[in-house]
Order: C-alpha cells, then structure tokens, then sequence
C-alpha cells in the first residue's frame, strides 16, 4: 500500500508559511564554533552547518523550514546550541539512511528507557516518533500542508491494517509498507508508557515483510527490588544484545557495554546539571522549546550519542552564561507561569504556551529516563534492569505521582498537565491519579488534556485553547 | 429451564452471598480474583475461600468509573472501577482481599485506582509478558512464591503439600467436568444450550468449589442421561457460531442476546469468561513450581504477545474448536480499546478464513446506542452463514 | 390474488424511506419519501406511492420484504432482511458483474463483498461513530452554510487537499471549524473531508477486500466529488449505474421478495 499521491489539476505550492530566515549577524558565531564531532570521527565545520541551515536544507525540506504561528524551529537565535541542535535533527534522516545503506541494524525501539544495550551491539535504536519523521521526510520538497497530509496518511494507513482505536500502529505500517528502508530489528521495552506496542510489534508476525521481533519485557508494579525481576529483565538484555550483534556483526562484551553505559550516564548528569540549573534560575533562560529540546538530550541522542553529548555540553555552557547574566529565553514574557508536563508521547505547543504567557518547566518521562545514573559496578545487564525498572514513570501510578509532586515542587511550577494521546490506554488511566496526588502533596492546579490522535498539526485550535485556558487561569492565581 | 440441576445451581448462587457473610463472621477470609493468571489452587489450599469478580454490561457503573480511570479504557474495566466505586456488588462487599495479575495491564492499573480511591486491600502478581522464553518461566516461578508467601500471611498459616495437591485434584476435577459439560451444548438437539453452560461456568465463580464440583457431576449425569433420550430434530441450515474475542462477564448480554434472537446458535466460544481458563492446564508436580509451570503452558490470553503466528496456542485452540464445535462462523466481539483483542481481529479473521470459515467482528462497548447497528451486522452475518435467500 | 406478478421491497433507513416494485422481473414503479418519525407509517406511505407510480394496487402485491433499520416494525412486510443482504441482491440486479459494494447510508456505510450469485460473502460495517456517512457530509455541508449536494461539486475545485483526521465526526467538526478560522479556502477543507471519508471506507475494505466490478449505492452515492474521492484512495473505478443509487436497497428487497415467493417461503415468516 503506497501513501496516497494526490493528483489536483489546479495544484500549486502553499505560500501562507514563510520560511525561516537565520540572522545574518549569528553567522559569524555559526561559523566560528568548534566541529560537531561524531561518533564514527568525523567532523562538520560550522560554516558547513550554515551552509545546509542556510540552503540546502530549506530546499530539501520546506516544511521542516517553514515558519507559522505554532510551528518551525525557536526564535531564539543567539542559541548557537540551538541552531547546532537543529542542524544534528535535521541530518538525522540522512545519517539514517547512510547507516541502513551500510547495513548498520537500526532498530525499532520504545520511547523513555535506556538505550545503551542498543548501541553498545552496534545498532542504531529508533524511536516511533523519530521513524513517523524519517518516513514523512524520505519524500522531499514538500510544503508544511503536503508534510502534514502525508503525515496523516501515514498515519490513516497504520489504523486501517489494524483497528481505529490504534495510536502507535502507524509505525507498525511504516515497517510493513516499506515507506524506510532499513530497520532490520523490532526490539522495544514492553513497559507501560504505551498500550499499543507490545500488540502493534505482535501485528507483524502476520505482515509481509518479516523482520526479526524481539521486545524486551517490562515487569511492572516496582519490582526494581527483586533480585528474580532484575535477572528476568537482565536475561532479556542479553538476549537483545546477542541478537542485534549477530546483525552488527560487532563484537560485544562487558568492556563495551560499560563503555556505553558510561558515556550515557555522563549525558544523563548533564542533562541534570541543566536541569537543576534551570529550575534554579530566577528568570527561565530558554524558551519552552529550547528548553524541552535541551533536556530531552540527556537521554535522545538522534542516532549519535557522542555528538549529542557535545550539543548538550554547549547548551549547558551557553545557559550558565545567560543565567549569570540574566538573560531571558527569547519570546517568554515576564514572570511566565511555571508549567510541569505529564504523559506520554504529546507535548503542548511550545509556541501557544509562551505567547500565552507561560513556559514548561520539564516533563515527566523527560525527567525519569534521566533520574538515575546505571551503577557502574557488578554486572552491566542487571545494573541496566535494576536502573531501567526504577524510572519513576514507570513506577505504580501512585509513586509515580509523588514523585512527579516533589518535581513540581522543586521546579516551582505553578500547575500540572497531564496530557495523554486519545487511545493511549495505560498513560490515560493513571491521569486522574497523578494528577489527583500532585494536587493534594504540591497544592498546584492541575488539569487533564486528551489530545485526538487523528488531529491533523494545524486542526488543533481546541487542544491549544485549553492550554490557554489553563495558563490564564493560573495567572490570575499569581497576581 | 428444563434441567433440574441448572434450578439447583441457580439457587446456590441466589444463597451465595449470604453464606459468604456467614462464613467471615466465623472467621474465613474470602480472596476476590480479578485476572488470568490468579491459580485458584493457591488461594484454596489455604483455607481461604476463592471468589472470581467481575460483571459488565452496565452503563451506569461504566459512566461512574470513567470518573477515576478514563473513557479511553475498555469498558470492563471501566464498569470494574465502577463496581467498587458504588461498592453494591455482594462479592466486592465480601472479599477481605482483592487479587489480580498484571497479563492485563488496564486490569493493572484497576487495581492501583481502587487501592488509592476505595482503600482496597489488594496483591498484585506480576506476570511475564515474554512468556515463552526460558527465563520467564524463572520469573513466574519466583513471583508466584512471593505471592503465595503473602497469601500465607494473610491467611495466617503455611501451605502444606497435602492441602495443595487435594486442591490441585479438585480444580482439575472442575476443569475436566467443565470441558464435558460443554461438549454437549454443541451436539444436534442439544439438551443445554451454549448460554446455560456459560451460566454454569459464571456459577462458579463464586459457589464453595467442593459444592460446585458436585453440582457439575450432577448436571453431568443429567445430560448424559437426557442426552440418550432426546429426540433429534435437526434443523436445516443452522448458523452455528462460536463466540470469541474480549472477555464477555455476567451481566454483559448484549451480543449473546442479540445473536439467540436473530435465531442464530451458539456453539462454543473462546472467552476467557467461559472456556478457556479450563484448558490446556497440566500441573506435573504439586508444588509452587508445578502450579507456575502449568499457568504458563496454558493457552496464553491474549494481552501476552505471542511472536510466531505458526506456533500460537491461541490460534491453534480456535481452530480446534471450529472443527470440533462444526462452527460455521465466528463472531469476534471486541470491546472499544480492549486492544489485546482488537488488534487481532484482522489477522484472526485471515487465518480461519483457511478453515473456510468468516468472521464477523463487532467492536463495540456496553451502551445500548449501537444496538439496532449490532442487530442489522448480526442478522446479515446469519443470513450469510444460511447461505442467503 | 392477483393475477400480476408483483413484488415489493421496501427500506426505512434513517433519512430517507424507499420502495420499488418489481413486475415480471422489471422495476415498475418506485418512490422516496424522508423518514419521519413513525417508521410504520413511513414504510406504509412510501408503499403507497410506489403503487402509485407503477398503477397498482396493494393487494396485487404477492409478497413483500423489509429492510433497513425500521424493518424491526414493518408489519407490512411479509419478511424482513438486513439492507446488507439487499444491498448485495440490488445491485447485483442492477450490474450482474458486481463483486463489490460500498453502500453509504445516511446514518452507516458497507463494504460487502458478494459472489456471481449476488450471495454476500463478506461485508464490513462502520463502527459506532458517524464518519464516512450522509450524516457525516450534513454535519460539514452545515459548517459551510451550503446544501449538501454542493459538496461534490465545490471539492472538485480544490486547489490543494488540506489534511482533515478521519477518526471521529466530532474531531473533524472541530478541526475544520479551525481551518476555517485560519482563513483556509472552504474547497480545500471539503476535498480534505472527502478523502478522510473515502479513508474510512477503505478501514473497511482492509478486512474484506475489494474486488472489481465496484458498485456505489446509498443516497451519497450521489456525490460527484465523493465518487472521486473513492476512486482515488481506493484505486478503483467505479461502475455507473443508471438506477437512483438510493434505491438499491428496496430494489434488492423486491428482487428477494420475488425469489423467496418462487421458493414458496412461508408468509409472515420474521427474521433479521
């Protein structure tokens, strides 16, 4: 099944989005910074950055160029990390298929765990949402309008092949369609952050591309503790390791693992350090989406954890320097309303939530996939289990919510949202109760946002109107 | 109701809960179940008394336990949460202590809502969902030692070999009467119908065990003897139709209904409200280990994913029952985001079509909204499987 | 009885109540009235003026069948099927060579697969939820403050397909009332809400398959653009029929009417 090409005799390129422009005056400092550096050795140059920001890029993709109300890259364009980030998440794509031409296994993975088992084999792991973009952006030259249906297409066909109640399935199609080439492996973690996963991996037994499946089971219920669930999970760990070796043809052994693991952990601090750092700051010195983007590298690493690692290094040093000098996220207002994010896989519009006057502060499975360094110690696969079973997103949902409480506190938010993707079973039924207990231990508004699955990025007016809502609503509480 | 032991079974269970009280003023403790994977065995052998839970069908409890779990769950769980949240089910109003397993995990989250929302006491066994690997059977083995250890606790005493295999003996008893008792609602002219032998089945859910197995030996004896002496009438062009896919509880009759009116027949099902808890089940040894070995062989509910197609116990016992129940057609009754099943509708649909038989799948939830949209589906699928005018 | 082989079919679906009489084989008269509330009257008026138009009388009638949702009280009908069964039966009478159906009613819509005999032997049907129905296009042709039929004929001049989600009525209600507030041109959104419908349609068709000659029934069988829009998304052409689309179902009752006489089916006999 091929996403639909729509044929319109009167078809022409939309020009109701402009495309983004970057300040000739960052140039200079574009083209001063140092080379991002990646994991294979090589290197890009600044000016080369600029030069794919700046042309080759916006040509080959218009829509992740394009500029709108409530879409395109931040404003903040004295982020230098920010313009380097942007770039790395840009060339993604291409780094993709460079890995799936040379045969790298790249493996379809599961959001908010630990991805060193991945890596350390020699496997590129890939999240749903990462191969939803790959797959809308392996067809180039396409306007904001085109990206969005083709993204809804994508999507159409993933819920026809299965049910209409689906919400991840579309990446189940994007595998059984072909529409990338090159996952050779489906092998996520079996946890609770998504109803969806364990039957959409199940789904492809009856496809007819055959790829080899292998999840890796969750035991949920807070069993960080029990010596038999941490050897369960461990014993899986190995058994993914193995397999995905067999496909790298690398050579795995305890070395590399605490290699990786390593390297992981020293992202994951940075990524706390900013954190703390963050929280701390009496003026936010990022905007949401920065902010978000930032702290998501402490686990993300977009197929590259070596050069993630460098731009979360920069990042952090440009925040430092902006907090000692009090500098202000570009687009915040002052004294924005403080908002801390649960749920799974849907953020608000980063854009909505700054013009309205707030600004998210962090988000729940952001923040619990870098929680807790892997002891560096014993045996690598059960210090992995034992880290990986104690995420708190993944703990009981009552835990999970006082520990989201004491976040809230610590990072001064003034309200919580829960919001959850409509068909997400699991994240759906612990909404209440998180935000039930945070009310009660932080004393903060909180409110609960179903977001329609289906909605195309530019029908959301109603999703973005509650987010409103809700930030005025606190804003009237702090004056 | 034509059979003497069906009146009998149905007024012990009219009797029930009032025994149940009787029973905790003296001192019992009364273990209510919610799950797959709970073994009965366990919770019997220690003198405590085992009550599966559970109904459906009723839209006011559903719209109640939308409040604390949300409209993006399936309906059961939401009438469950419900169910306690009213807490007016005798059952609920009896067990000292709730019981579930994580193979469902909506179930999973059922029980963490009623622990923080009504105070429920309850125990949680986890349950692999890599079931078939080498080291989940270490893992189960291990949970469920904890879980007996806790059980034992509860129950003030330690579980000894000899309770333990007397209560292994009498469960396989049930479950052996169980799958004879539905042999004969599938026969020409039968003498039981599909919807008593469910009634049966939901019976003892809650009866003493000893005095259900008695009952089930009863109702055998019955049937066979009726059986001998019916008269054959067979009816020309019979839709038979096994019933399969999301759990259908008591109280849930819409499609069961829908389906007897239209004059269609049911010939067996594949529920985990009817048969299948009763099947596959081989406990080597009487032990722990024993029990957490079997559980683990049995034909798996569908919220485990399984990853070969070829070698799925579950596919392999529908197509089992087609053939030996002569079904000529199945309809698969999913529950809205009851996704284990859902997800399995179009594949299941592909692999009995091999048998030469179709499937109709109904996706739906308790409210009576869609009921005329379920009768006109119903009705074609019957006149199809009548091959037409 | 009457000497005059005739037979009648008729269907009370949600907005709109059909009946065709069928003489000697051949379609004599029909009639299309707008469901009301009292379905017996309906199915009863809409009788009437079938007879009407073909010069009979009721008693000439030797047999009748109900369909549609009010068949559950038709006490006219000498028997009663489901509108998929005669779905299949009228257009198969219609366009022999159909192997395929998509029927969309005002409150469901079908995909029935049958065989050369017009036997089903498979079909789907919408879920609860109202997308991909006429109801569905009433609830837009509203939102643009334009009459339902001038919906196929304004996305036929779109200039590009905005993307409208599939999943719901209310979703895309909402979503399209944003994309009119964004300043989007009303043909882009139309054509947008046309193919998550003709999206919806091919859900259905995943499960049953599709096979050609395809045949469109059902009162939006009379949309131009969602005729496109379903041969587009479903790669198929679409046979035309010269018959009224929305008649297919009392057609096809009628035409059952006729085979369970001959059968010698009994009388009164209920069913589905």
């Amino acid at each position: 099944m091929a996403v639909q090409e729509l044929e319109l005799t009167n078809k022409k390129k939309s020009t109701k989005f402009s495309t983004v422009k970057f300040d000739e005056n960052i140039k200079e400092k574009i083209e001063a910074a140092p080379d991002l550096v990646f994991r294979d050795g090589s290197r890009v140059s600044g000016s080369e950055m600029w030069r794919f920001m700046t042309t080759e890029g916006p040509k080959r993709y218009p829509n992740l160029f394009s500029k709108g109300k409530n879409h395109g890259f931040s404003d903040d364009a004295e982020l230098i990390s920010g313009f380097r980030r942007n770039y790395f998440n840009t060339t993604m794509y291409d780094r993709l298929n460079r890995f799936a031409a040379k045969g790298t296994p790249v493996v379809f993975i599961q959001g908010g765990q630990t991805h060193e088992p991945y890596y350390a084999a020699g496997g590129i792991p890939i999240r749903p949402g990462q191969v939803n973009g790959w797959a809308t952006n392996s067809k180039e030259n396409m306007d904001y309008d085109e990206a969005d249906l083709r993204r809804l297409q994508i999507r159409e066909i993933g819920r026809q092949a299965l049910t209409v109640d689906a919400c991840q399935t579309a990446k189940y199609e994007i595998i059984q369609n072909e529409l990338v080439q090159g996952i050779s492996i489906i092998a996520p973690y079996l946890c609770t952050r998504c109803s969806d996963i364990g039957y959409g991996v199940e789904a492809h037994r009856h496809g007819k591309v055959q790829l080899p499946l292998l999840p890796v089971d969750f035991p949920v219920n807070n069993q960080q503790n029990k010596p038999w669930a941490r050897e369960y999970v461990a014993e899986n760990l190995r058994r993914l390791v193995r397999k995905i070796a067999e496909l790298s043809k690398v050579e795995v052994n305890d070395d590399v693992l605490w290699k990786e693991i390593k390297l992981h952990n020293e992202k994951r601090r940075l990524a706390r350090e900013y954190l703390d750092l963050w929280w701390s700051a009496p003026v936010p010195p990022t905007n949401s989406q920065d902010h978000t983007a930032i702290a998501g590298l402490g686990n993300e690493s977009s197929n590259d954890p070596v050069a993630a690692k460098q731009i979360l290094e920069e990042s952090l040093k440009e925040v430092k320097e902006r907090i000692r000098n009090n500098v202000k996220g570009k687009n915040l207002s002052d004294d924005p309303v403080r908002l801390f994010i649960c749920g799974s896989c849907v953020n608000p519009n980063p854009h909505v939530v700054d013009r309205a006057g707030g600004v998210v502060v962090g988000k729940d499975d952001g923040l619990s996939e870098i929680f807790y360094d892997v002891e560096e110690t014993g045996d690598p696969y059960e210090q992995l289990a034992k880290t990986m079973l104690s995420f708190p997103y993944e703990l009981p949902t009552e835990e999970r919510g006082r520990w989201v409480a004491e976040q809230v506190k610590k990072s001064r938010a003034d309200g919580m949202i829960f919001m959850y993707q409509w068909g997400c079973n699991f994240q759906s039924a612990a909404a209440r109760l998180v935000a039930d207990v945070v009310k009660k231990e932080a004393g903060v508004p909180t409110i609960i946002i179903e977001r329609a699955m289906a909605e195309s990025a530019q029908g959301q007016e109603q999703l973005h109107n509650r987010v409103e809502v809700f930030i005025e609503m606190l804003r009237q509480g702090k004056k | 109701m034509s059979l003497e032991t069906l009146v009998k079974i149905s007024e012990a269970v009219g009797r029930r809960p009032e025994e149940l009280a009787r029973a905790r003023n003296q001192g019992q403790k009364v273990v209510g179940w919610l799950g797959y994977n709970i073994p009965e065995e366990l919770i019997h052998a220690l003198g405590l008394i085992p009550v599966r839970l559970g109904t459906g069908g009723d839209g006011k409890l559903v719209e109640v336990g939308s409040r604390y779990i949300s409209s993006k769950n399936c309906v059961y769980t939401r009438n469950l949460v419900g169910l306690f949240a009213e807490n007016t089910d005798p059952y609920i109003q009896n067990s000292d202590l709730i019981a579930l397993d994580s193979t469902c995990l909506q179930l999973y989250r059922v029980g963490e809502i009623i622990h923080y929302y009504f105070n429920i006491n309850t125990l949680t066994l986890g349950v692999p969902r890599n079931f078939f690997l080498p080291e989940a059977k270490k893992y189960f083995q291990a949970e469920l030692e904890e879980f007996a250890g806790k059980l034992e606790g509860f129950a003030g005493k330690k579980l000894d070999a000899k309770s333990l295999s007397e209560s292994i003996k009498l469960f396989n008893g049930i479950r052996e009467k169980i799958k004879n008792i539905y042999k004969f609602q599938s026969e020409d002219s039968p003498v039981i119908t599909w919807s008593e032998v469910y009634n049966v089945v939901h019976a003892g859910y809650y009866l003493d065990r000893e005095q259900y197995s008695a009952y089930l030996s009863e109702l055998l004896q019955e049937l066979e003897e009726k059986h001998r002496n019916r008269n054959i009438d067979i009816e020309e062009e019979e839709a038979r139709v096994l019933l399969a896919g999301s759990s259908i509880p008591p109280g849930d009759n819409k499609i069961i209904k829908i389906i007897e009116d239209l004059g269609g027949r049911i010939v067996g099902d594949d529920l985990w409200t009817g048969i299948l808890p009763y099947l596959g089940i081989d406990i080597q040894e009487s032990s722990i280990k024993g029990l957490a070995d079997a559980y683990l062989k049995r034909v798996p509910h569908g919220a485990l994913p399984y990853l070969d197609l070829n070698t799925d116990k579950r596919l392999q016992n529908l197509r089992e029952s087609i053939k030996s129940n002569n079904a000529r057609g199945i309809i698969y009754y999913t529950l809205r985001y009851c996704d284990p099943y859902t997800f399995k509708a179009g594949e299941t649909k592909d692999v009995v079509k091999q048998d030469d038989v179709t499937l109709l799948e109904i996706h739906t939830e308790y409210a009576g909204s869609d009921f005329e949209a379920i009768r006109t589906r119903v009705g074609a699928f019957l006149e199809m499987l009548r091959s037409g005018i | 009885m009457s000497k005059i082989n005739a037979f009648a079919g008729v269907d009370v679906g949600s907005l709109g109540t059909k009946a065709v009489i069928l003489v000697n084989g051949e379609i004599a008269g029909s009639s299309l009235i707008r469901t009301g509330i009292n379905s017996v009257e309906n199915g009863l008026e809409s009788l009437e003026k079938a007879l009407d138009s073909a010069n009979l009388k009721k008693e000439d009638l030797k047999y009748i069948v109900g369909t549609g949702y009010g068949r559950i009280s038709a006490p006219y009908a000498n028997k009663t099927i489901t509108e998929i069964t005669c779905h299949a039966k009228g257009a198969h009478y219609l366009h022999p060579a159909t192997r395929t159906i998509i029927d969309m009613g005002g409150q469901d819509c079908k995909a029935i697969r049958v065989d050369e005999e017009g036997n089903v032997v498979d079909f789907a049907m919408n879920d609860k939820c109202a997308a991909g129905t006429g109801r569905f296009l009433e609830v837009m042709a509203n939102v643009f403050k334009v009459d339902i039929s001038e919906l196929g004929p304004l996305a036929l001049k779109a200039t590009q397909v905005l993307p409208v989600s599939s999943t719901c009525t209310v979703f895309a209600e909402s979503e399209t009332v944003s994309l009119l507030a964004r300043g989007e041109k009303p043909e882009d959104i139309i054509i947008g809400v046309h193919h998550a419908i003709a999206n919806r349609i091919k859900g259905l068709f995943s499960r049953v398959g599709i096979q050609s000659d395809v045949f469109f029934s059902g009162g939006v069988a009379k949309n131009t653009g969602m005729r496109k829009a379903l041969e587009e998304v479903l790669e198929v052409r679409i046979a035309n029929p010269k018959n009224d689309p929305q008649l297919v179902g009392a057609i096809g009752a009628a035409v059952s009417a006729q085979k369970l006489y001959e059968k010698g089916g009994n009388v009164n006999q209920r069913s589905a």
